[in-house]
């Protein structure tokens, strides 16, 4: 008590006290603070520069229009059924042209086998098959009625690229043998057993009742096509965000979640393709002027997208042989990319913002065969909305 | 300075709005300038404590959160930037524990009779660790326990360096009185 009593005096002389101040201090304080932009001279700049911008994204924009990916090879179709066939090594001949694979005439009444044999049917991958092209070529014998004396023989078949000649070996093995039942529908509608130019061939063993029929040369009349129209992905992401002055550095958590109608050969078979992805973005920001309640920034940094889920859905339309309704798959392959934005975020309270992101974003090829946006249009241009606060 | 008018200056601040700045260092510099000199007791020791710790403000205005006055904000930013110094020049490492008899209380009449300015400079001439505790617990409001934990010292260390401080001013009053 005695002590506060003797201390008060001295308190209330030196808690308010104060001294004269050299004028060589505000400017060594000035040196060490961060230069001011005089905003009302550079109004002009940064209008055009925002100007040009706007201008490069949305030609951008209207330039890449709709984002349908078509594709001319029937080798990127979905193949999702497998019949595992044990078929003869005694084939039809066939005739061949310089430039085509003529479809042999086989009649099904010619041919009598002895045994009765039942295709297994198995359900390969959801992801799409890289199936090359191939052309199956005989050993030129006659065209006879196939016999059987043996419930299983293999198959001793060679399948070449009709492009190059070179012998397949990658999809087929002894007992199984994979078709793509899209060329089952141009077989049935299109190619009767009449001289077709082809870039992609199939072969179709089937048995019924007593009788094993070989029909090897089927052809496609038409190139396939596989068409992907991607609706706007849906982002979220939650930053953390290191500010040092002007400068700061974030490392966040990302979900993106696209959808896209996809349609092979004319309607044949179409659906929706769902994909999720789990983002870790990590960039660098400069907020280079504050007007008011506004401050606008710039950032750079990239991305890695990690697929966590995709799913296929077919439509009932459907006209595949061999429709389905759910198909889900998970791609492995890692997704970079790299993102330019430029934002103004406005103050609402005193630790609150508002801000709104024109982002420019290039999406690294990588492996994969999933047709998402980011595959298919690898330079996008989008607007990010959102709110920050700090502490 | 008018609290709606210091909210204002606050942001303009914020928005890097130099004449603000200067408005807000004219305002608070020679407060901070007697705070700087009572802890580090010498004049240009206490100029680079201020310039430090005028920087640590401009930057981290964002995180002044209202609570508690602008002005008692600035303060603790200067004792902060004040005690980085000393810690700097390792006075804390070498202090005298040895415990004290209690002292006679101070004169508060012959406080009194002597000026700010004189107070001030008897406070600053005081060795490093006295005047650092005597500051912190008489000035400032700290305890004996805070002091010890934020100088990195025992509590009886703290309390036998203010009994000493206080021993000190008191014999340097009478003489100048």
């Amino acid at each position: 008590m005695d002590d506060k009593k003797t201390i008060k005096p001295i308190q209330d002389k030196l808690s308010q006290h104060r001294v004269a101040v050299p004028d060589s201090l505000w400017k060594r304080v000035e040196e060490a603070l961060p230069t001011p932009i005089v905003w009302y001279r550079r109004k002009g700049f940064y209008a055009a520069v925002a100007a040009i911008a706007g201008v490069v994204i949305g030609l951008y924009w209207l330039y890449t229009g709709d984002n349908d990916c078509r594709l001319q090879e029937p080798a990127q179709l979905i193949c999702v059924d497998c019949a595992e066939h044990n078929v003869s090594t005694h084939i039809d001949s066939l005739l061949t042209t310089d430039e085509n694979i003529l479809v042999d005439n086989i009649s099904l009444s010619n041919h009598t086998p002895t045994h009765t044999h039942t295709p297994k049917r198995h359900t390969a991958s959801a992801s799409i098959d890289n199936h090359e092209p191939a052309v199956l070529i005989a050993n030129n014998e006659d065209t006879q009625a196939i016999n059987h004396n043996e419930d299983t023989v293999s198959t001793d078949m060679t399948l070449y690229n009709i492009n190059t000649d070179e012998p397949l070996t990658a999809h087929c093995n002894d007992t199984e043998v994979y078709y793509d039942d899209m060329a089952l529908e141009s077989i049935a509608h299109k190619c009767h057993g009449n001289k077709c130019q082809s870039s992609f061939l199939s072969f179709d063993a089937t048995t019924s009742g007593q009788r094993t029929v070989v029909t090897p040369f089927s052809s496609r009349c038409d190139n396939a096509q596989v068409t992907f129209a991607h609706k706007m992905p849906f982002s979220m992401r939650a930053l953390f965000e290191k500010r040092f002055g002007r400068w700061g550095v974030g490392v966040g958590l990302s979900y993106t979640y696209m959808v896209a109608d996809y349609e092979v050969s004319n309607n044949i078979r179409q659906g929706q393709q769902e994909l999720h992805y789990i983002g870790i973005p990590l960039y660098a920001s400069f907020e280079f002027a504050r007007v008011g309640k506004f401050a606008f920034y710039t950032s750079l940094g990239g991305q890695m997208d990690i697929n966590t889920a995709g799913i296929l859905r077919e439509e009932p339309e459907s006209g595949a042989y061999n429709r389905f309704d759910k198909l889900e798959f998970r791609e492995e392959a890692l997704q970079f990319s790299a993102q330019l934005r430029v934002g103004a975020a406005f103050e609402i309270t005193q630790h609150l913002d508002i801000f709104l992101e024109p982002v420019l974003g290039y999406y690294f090829a990588n492996e994969s065969k999933v047709h998402s946006i980011w595959h298919d249009t690898p330079l996008s241009a989008s607007i990010a909305l959102g709110v920050r606060t700090w502490f | 300075m008018h609290q709606d008018n210091e909210q204002k200056l606050i942001k303009a601040c914020m928005r890097n709005d130099r004449a603000a700045q200067k408005a807000l260092y004219d305002h608070y510099a020679p407060y901070m300038m007697a705070l700087a000199i009572r802890y580090v007791g010498d004049v240009d020791a206490a100029q680079d404590v201020v310039q430090e710790a005028f920087i640590k403000v401009f930057a981290s205005l964002h995180q002044y959160s209202g609570h508690g006055t602008f002005a008692g904000w600035v303060r603790r930013i200067t004792v902060n930037a004040a005690l980085e110094y000393l810690r700097s020049t390792r006075v804390f490492e070498s202090l005298d524990t040895t415990e004290v008899e209690q002292v006679p209380a101070m004169n508060a009449s012959a406080i009194e009779k002597i000026s700010a300015d004189e107070l001030m400079e008897i406070v600053a001439s005081l060795p490093a660790g006295y005047r650092t505790v005597f500051n912190m617990y008489a000035i400032e409001g700290y305890s004996h326990k805070e002091i010890a934990h934020i100088i990195g010292v025992q509590e009886s260390s703290s309390r036998s360096q203010y009994l000493r401080a206080k021993m000190l001013i008191q014999k340097k009053i009478e003489n100048l009185i």
